[in-house]
């Protein structure tokens, strides 16, 4: 498949290399029976695996992973505020030291600092560290107690290490725990869903990223216009660029979820159906879930319950979505798309309270619009995300809002025709796995039958676009 | 009616092993019946694959044998036959004491509709006229350097690597300028990666820092230059890996290349991408003369690359030589008679404002030199063939061109090699 991104020997998700790496520890898994042995070759192998990318990236995870031991320990000895907010500290100062300083003041770093570069999925394990402490301060994981090589593999465990779910140290340990047979369920999911993921980065994300001949990709529209875009090309860049963004991380985590499944462990998913949401709020129920959970849970609830008024709710959904954002990294473009899915849950329950009062709609007009404003918000939402800089996308949002730029378009006519029928190729793929949900099991009985032409299709396509050098957008996260 | 049979006592293990039973039977189903399909598909794909690349090597050998078969053909001597299979060798070094013209356009150029073994492109035909020239014989040498669908931004970086070249391969820069380059922005990868770094990249910096007021050739560049990459913009233009891959990667990929899908993935994505825009333009009714208006802001960011490469051409002391490319007189045509008539005042003022030659040759060629779109290497895409080609013509027709080349030029020609002669070169 495709090579790594940069020099070639770091293991990319879905080069061959990995997928032998799989395999070998797999199989090693599979002799294995003893779990603290098998704790220990996992952890080997996930230092391994991380080390690909970098021994000093190593350094740094192993560095962080004894010292939030450390602060574990600490704090359960005595759950105190202080001790709770040393860790918070000491994480998001590593967070900051490598994620954001850069980023501020290039000139201004130590040169140690400058010298590393950022950890591969820093934010993502750092998230995952900093859970922990609040679940030890909490005691929420009083029962579960982790050794030192159950916390260092809870953060370095090789399908998730660079780009998530970011998951729960509770939901981690009890599985590091037991020894699962091998079982024939787990290895046929985990197959199906690493080829799901494979066919949606692959191949989807990279068709809508660079198009079928060069030119004719999202990525022109967005890097290599500068200006007058129609307004119909701002909405086909933001929606395009919002499906683009979700077949490549959607399809990152169906490989993770697979592969861990193969080892018998359940990850949380990260993506639900995120644009089928009939409100924002659901949106962000669905979409990167893993994260927009763990907001909630460590930063929205705490903040919420603080005080009781309407206003205090709302300037807390700001904040949130404000970390969402910068969570990505320290630029306005993060900033800006935070504070606007803050606005926009903020409009919602505003609506939502007003609707209290009013006549009902019919329910399919409401769904209808519901989804429709959803899905119009969040793909100008990606707007901003996306944009090279604020300048641009207020260039763009102007041909949004100007009646008379919807009277030229600006992008190559095959562009329009590849974003055309993949959205609507994922909405008519939706509409007909949710119609087969329907079927009762005792009607949709051959179902079985037809999974291999699907599975062999999806595999076949993956294979012939793996000639492509596949960007992870979220690996710079 | 009859009550239901009660169940004996040995019935339930039984049921259970038949349940079993069936599990088992859709699990090796699964993943055999995958296995095969997979396979299947992929021998399909590859043979597809196959018949395009057989007859695409078939049209190569076909213009190799070309250059050949022209020394034994009336008029050209064996001098004049290797010189002109010289003209489609880019990659030849070039010789410092002629004076170098690099010929850069799009598939009108490149290509030469029913040839025959006498008949050659336009940038061959000069060679040969400049040799045949009593005056300039020996002095200059042409070089093809078109591809086909070749934009501006890509004349521009093909110009650059050719300046920059030593001895350097462009001392006469000819563009042949048609209006369906101005409908395009991407820029192939391997033209893009020799700009990732080196020289190169240094020149090209240098070119964009210099030229502040040209903000949309800047943009249209940006991404080829990889510090200077938006967050989320992909580091490079898409390379491809069936290059030999290093280390371990690489030693897999060989052992996966055995599979011939594997092998042959490039050509059967490449079959797959024509196959679409034949499904395309069924679906849409698209044919040769649908008309192909020029996206404003494209067009713009085109003629901004196109200044730009008046700007490098001037500091490097090249002379640049813009022509419009002939165009089928046959009504409807595809491009829409505004853009053409805004094209040819834009590139008008820009030839003035750099004192560059410039010559319209949009109706030049009479309408019986053209062709139809035959179904062969170039137009995989079935669905066009036999309709009217707005673009390529016959070998007649490449000899005008050339001649008219060689008319508007010849003036100048002999200053400019003096001017060389003078700077030293």
């Amino acid at each position: 498949m495709a090579a790594g991104a940069g020099g070639g020997r770091e293991m990319n998700i879905q080069s061959l290399t990995c997928l032998l790496f799989a395999l070998v520890v797999w199989l090693l898994c599979a002799v294995i029976r003893p779990v603290r042995q098998r704790q220990w070759w996992l952890l080997a192998a996930s230092y391994f695996f991380y080390a690909s990318w970098g021994l000093r990236f190593l350094a740094i995870l192993i560095f962080s992973s004894i010292v939030n031991y450390a602060l574990c320990l600490w704090v359960r000895k005595r759950a105190t505020a202080t001790r709770l907010w040393v860790g918070i500290c000491f994480n998001l100062l590593l967070l900051c030291s490598f994620k954001y300083l850069p980023a501020a003041s290039a000139s201004g770093l130590p040169l140690l600092v400058r010298r590393l570069g950022m950890p591969i999925g820093i934010s993502f394990w750092t998230f995952q560290a900093l859970s922990a402490i609040f679940d030890t301060y909490r005691e929420e994981d009083s029962a579960e107690r982790p050794s030192g090589v159950e916390f260092c593999l809870y953060l370095a465990f090789w399908p998730t290490v660079l780009s998530g779910p970011i998951c729960r140290l509770a939901d981690m340990l009890e599985q590091f725990r037991t020894t699962p047979r091998i079982n024939w369920d787990d290895l046929s999911a985990g197959g199906k869903r690493i080829v799901t993921g494979l066919f949606m980065k692959v191949f989807l994300a990279q068709v809508l990223a660079k198009g079928l001949l060069p030119g004719q990709g999202l990525d022109t529209g967005f890097d290599q216009l500068s200006r007058g875009w129609g307004g119909f090309d701002v909405w086909l860049l933001g929606a395009g660029f919002g499906f683009q963004l979700f077949f490549d991380f959607a399809g990152y985590s169906h490989i993770v979820i697979g592969i861990a499944r193969l080892f018998g462990i359940r990850l949380q998913e990260n993506f639900n159906r995120p644009y089928l949401s009939p409100t924002p709020s659901v949106f962000w129920t669905r979409w990167h879930m893993s994260l927009s959970f763990w907001i909630r849970d460590y930063l929205f609830l705490p903040l919420a319950v603080l005080r009781r008024e309407s206003w205090w709710r709302q300037a807390v959904l700001l904040i949130a979505m404000l970390v969402f954002g910068i969570w990505h990294g320290a630029a306005w473009g993060f900033l800006g798309w935070g504070l606007y899915h803050g606005l926009l849950l903020v409009a919602h329950r505003q609506i939502q309270q007003v609707r209290r009062f009013n006549v009902s709609w019919p329910e399919w007009a409401e769904s209808f619009l519901g989804w429709a404003v959803t899905f119009g918000a969040v793909s100008l939402g990606w707007i901003l995300f996306r944009a090279q800089t604020v300048s641009q996308a207020w260039l763009m949002y102007r041909a949004v809002l100007s009646p008379r730029a919807y009277l030229h378009l600006a992008l190559d006519p095959n562009l329009y025709f590849t974003t055309f029928v993949i959205v609507t190729g994922y909405f008519v793929w939706a509409g007909l796995r949710h119609a087969l949900e329907q079927i009762p099991p005792e009607v949709d009985r051959f179902r079985w039958l037809f999974a291999p032409a699907y599975y062999s299709l999806l595999l076949v396509i993956t294979i012939v676009w793996s000639s492509e050098k596949s960007v992870f957008v979220y690996l710079q996260f | 009616m009859n009550p239901p049979p009660i169940p004996t006592l040995d019935a339930a293990p039984k049921a259970l092993a038949s349940r079993t039973r069936a599990a088992s039977f859709r699990r090796v189903y699964g993943l055999g019946m995958t296995l095969v399909l997979v396979l299947l598909l992929g021998k399909v794909l590859t043979r597809l694959a196959d018949n395009t690349q057989a007859r695409i090597a078939a049209a190569e050998r076909a213009q190799a044998t070309l250059a050949q078969a022209v020394s034994g053909s009336a008029g050209f001597n064996a001098v004049e036959a290797r010189l002109a299979a010289e003209v489609l060798n880019s990659d030849a070094a070039a010789d410092g004491r002629r004076t170098q013209i690099l010929y850069l356009g799009n598939s009108q150029v490149v290509t030469v509709v029913g040839a025959t073994p006498t008949d050659l492109r336009s940038a061959q035909w000069l060679e040969l006229m400049l040799a045949r020239d009593r005056e300039l014989a020996s002095g200059f040498h042409v070089r093809l350097g078109a591809l086909n669908g070749m934009n501006a931004p890509e004349m521009l970086l093909r110009l650059i690597a050719a300046g920059e070249k030593r001895p350097r391969e462009a001392d006469i820069a000819l563009l042949a300028i048609s209006p369906e380059q101005f409908r395009k922005l991407g820029i192939r990868e391997d033209l893009a990666t020799q700009f990732h770094s080196g020289p190169l990249q240094r020149q090209l910096r240098q070119l964009m820092e210099q030229n502040p007021d040209l903000p949309r050739a800047r943009s249209i560049l940006r991404p080829l230059i990889s510090d200077m990459q938006p967050s989320l913009a992909s580091p490079s233009p898409p390379a491809k890996t069936s290059a030999p891959a290093s280390g371990l990667e690489g030693g897999l990929q060989r052992l996966a290349a055995k599979w011939p899908l594997f092998a042959a993935r490039e050509a059967v994505q490449k079959t797959l991408d024509s196959k679409l825009m034949d499904w395309r333009n069924r679906l849409l009714g698209i044919n040769t003369a649908k008309a192909r208006p020029i996206p404003a802001e494209m067009y713009r960011a085109n003629l901004e690359v196109l200044e730009m490469a008046a700007h490098y051409a001037e500091a490097e002391r090249i002379h640049l030589v813009l022509y419009m490319a002939p165009l089928r007189p046959k009504e409807p045509r595809p491009y829409v008679a505004s853009d053409r008539a805004q094209l040819r005042t834009d590139l008008t003022a820009l030839a003035e404002k750099h004192h560059l030659a410039f010559f319209d040759y949009t109706d030049l060629v009479p309408e019986e030199l053209y062709g139809n779109v035959v179904h062969d290497e170039l137009t995989l895409d079935r669905s066009v063939a036999g309709e009217p080609d707005f673009v390529h013509f016959g070998g007649a027709a490449h000899k005008m061109v050339a001649e008219h080349l060689f008319a508007d030029l010849r003036p100048r020609m002999a200053a400019w090699r003096q001017a060389q002669a003078g700077a030293g070169k």
